[in-house]
């Protein structure tokens, strides 16, 4: 855990490396900040906290389920219950650990609970069709877009442990250890996991590189 | 100076490649509903009411205030009531007491104390003389006031009152004399009527009519100081001359107070075995 440090004029009780003096609701405020000003009553900053990941998190939802319909389900779980813990938050981490986190232990119970809805022969679920994108940006090539799905459908290929990993590390921008810390394992596994995924990955997009 | 990056940094953090090509297919977005949903939670919570963080801040010190706070009006309570308690209730009523009368120890008798017979009977010693005549006394009265008045009195009191006193005092005698020391309170005394209380002080008795109307406790208040007196020098003597003061008794023929003392002594010295001579 990172060691807390008292910052003078600090607005909030608590203070952490994480933690900076800034209006919560100012769109360059820390995540941590923001969740603080959060905590103590400040709705608008959990605007901002929300646009800034939901996109992250969605997708790494989506990419654990791969299924949109549960995906949307799961993804007003995992706010909802950072909404509920709003009161409890103490900023000793990186804020985006610990909201990953929050989505990963729900996505564990999910899995639990619905073990065969989650199976790789689930009709639901098309390996070879990687979940479309709701939006298409004009300007992205069809080349890149065939990059994407192809890269979309090796990943679907990796086990769901060097899955979540990478995912963790391209839309949450978590390092190694954030990574442990987010899925709960020590730091040589979750490095083991992310190097495997890279190189299958890799090792799939040879012919595009 | 610039840090070259170590094998598995290039290896793993540094495929700036495969991130490209991720987020080129990565604009899945939740869908708009859910997103006002969840920002309308979000200022619900904040709307609902107090922060709940802050009373959870507050429970742990004000429970352990209360906690605190119980303990010692607790203790309080148990010592004041410990010193209101007086020896008598503490101790049991069958052990026989080798210590000097205790008369500052003991509660004044005063006339509703004595009229109340349950009361009595736990909280003070069983007082067998003085109890009924201190009942009929009521608070006390100037001594000069109370001479003429107690004249007249002692000589109106019917012969059955005296007779039912004796008849007391004689019940109530028996069993205490072999477990109890025989000790009549001075706030006793001084609460009884003049007369009585000088009979009962010198033992000699003023009038013919009290002599007749209580002969028994007389007796008994003669005996008290002698019984007492039985151990009263012995108290810091050693067990030797406990043995010796017994043997001596028995060879007197006083039985009766060889074997108070010995009793006694079996009491203050468990370990110590009676010699037959002295038994």
């Amino acid at each position: 855990m990172v060691d807390a440090v008292l910052q003078p004029g600090c607005r909030y009780a608590e203070a952490s490396a994480y933690w900076h003096p800034v209006m919560s609701t100012d769109t360059d405020a820390t995540d941590e900040a923001l969740m603080l000003g959060y905590r103590d009553g400040d709705a608008a900053a959990f605007d901002v906290l929300y646009s800034r990941h939901k996109g992250g998190i969605y997708r790494y939802l989506l990419r654990q389920c791969r299924n949109a319909a549960q995906a949307d389900e799961l993804f007003q779980d995992v706010w909802m219950n950072l909404i509920r813990a709003r009161a409890g938050y103490k900023a000793q981490a990186k804020f985006s650990t610990w909201l990953y986190r929050i989505a990963h232990n729900r996505l564990m119970d999910h899995f639990r609970r619905d073990d065969a809805a989650v199976s790789l022969d689930d009709e639901s679920v098309s390996v070879d069709e990687p979940v479309a994108p709701r939006s298409v940006e004009p300007e992205v090539s069809a080349t890149s877009r065939q990059q994407a799905a192809q890269l979309l459908a090796l990943l679907d290929d990796l086990p769901e442990e060097q899955r979540e990993a990478f995912v963790l590390q391209q839309e949450g921008g978590l390092s190694i250890e954030e990574i442990a810390a987010a899925t709960g394992v020590n730091r040589e596994t979750a490095k083991s996991r992310l190097r495997y995924a890279l190189a299958k990955l890799r090792q799939g997009m040879q012919a595009w590189q | 100076m610039a840090m070259t990056p170590g094998p598995d940094k290039v290896d793993i953090e540094n495929d700036l490649q495969l991130a490209a090509m991720y987020r080129a297919g990565a604009d899945a977005a939740p869908p708009a509903h859910l997103d006002d949903a969840i920002r309308a939670a979000a200022r619900r919570e904040v709307a609902a009411g107090p922060r709940r963080a802050g009373a959870r801040r507050w429970a742990l010190p004000v429970s352990l205030a209360a906690v605190l706070v119980l303990s010692v009006s607790a203790v309080t309570m148990m010592r004041e009531q410990g010193a209101d308690r007086p020896d008598s209730m503490i101790s049991p009523p069958e052990t026989p007491t080798m210590t000097p009368p205790r008369e500052i120890a003991q509660p004044p008798v005063t006339a509703a104390a004595e009229t109340t017979p349950k009361r009595r009977s736990v909280t003070s010693p069983p007082v067998t003389v003085a109890d009924a005549p201190a009942a009929q006394a009521g608070p006390p009265v100037p001594a000069q006031a109370m001479s003429g008045r107690v004249a007249e009195a002692e000589r109106a009191v019917p012969e059955s009152r005296a007779k039912a006193a004796a008849a007391e005092s004689n019940r109530t005698e028996a069993p205490v004399a072999a477990s109890r020391d025989y000790t009549v309170s001075q706030p006793l005394l001084r609460s009884a009527p003049a007369s009585m209380a000088a009979e009962m002080s010198d033992g000699a008795g003023a009038s013919a009519s009290a002599k007749a109307a209580a002969p028994a406790p007389a007796a008994a208040l003669s005996a008290v100081p002698a019984r007492g007196a039985l151990w009263q020098d012995l108290l810091r003597e050693p067990p030797e001359k406990w043995i010796q003061r017994i043997a001596e008794l028995r060879r007197t023929g006083k039985t009766a107070d060889a074997d108070t003392l010995a009793a006694e002594f079996r009491r203050r010295f468990p370990d110590q075995r009676l010699p037959d001579e002295a038994r």
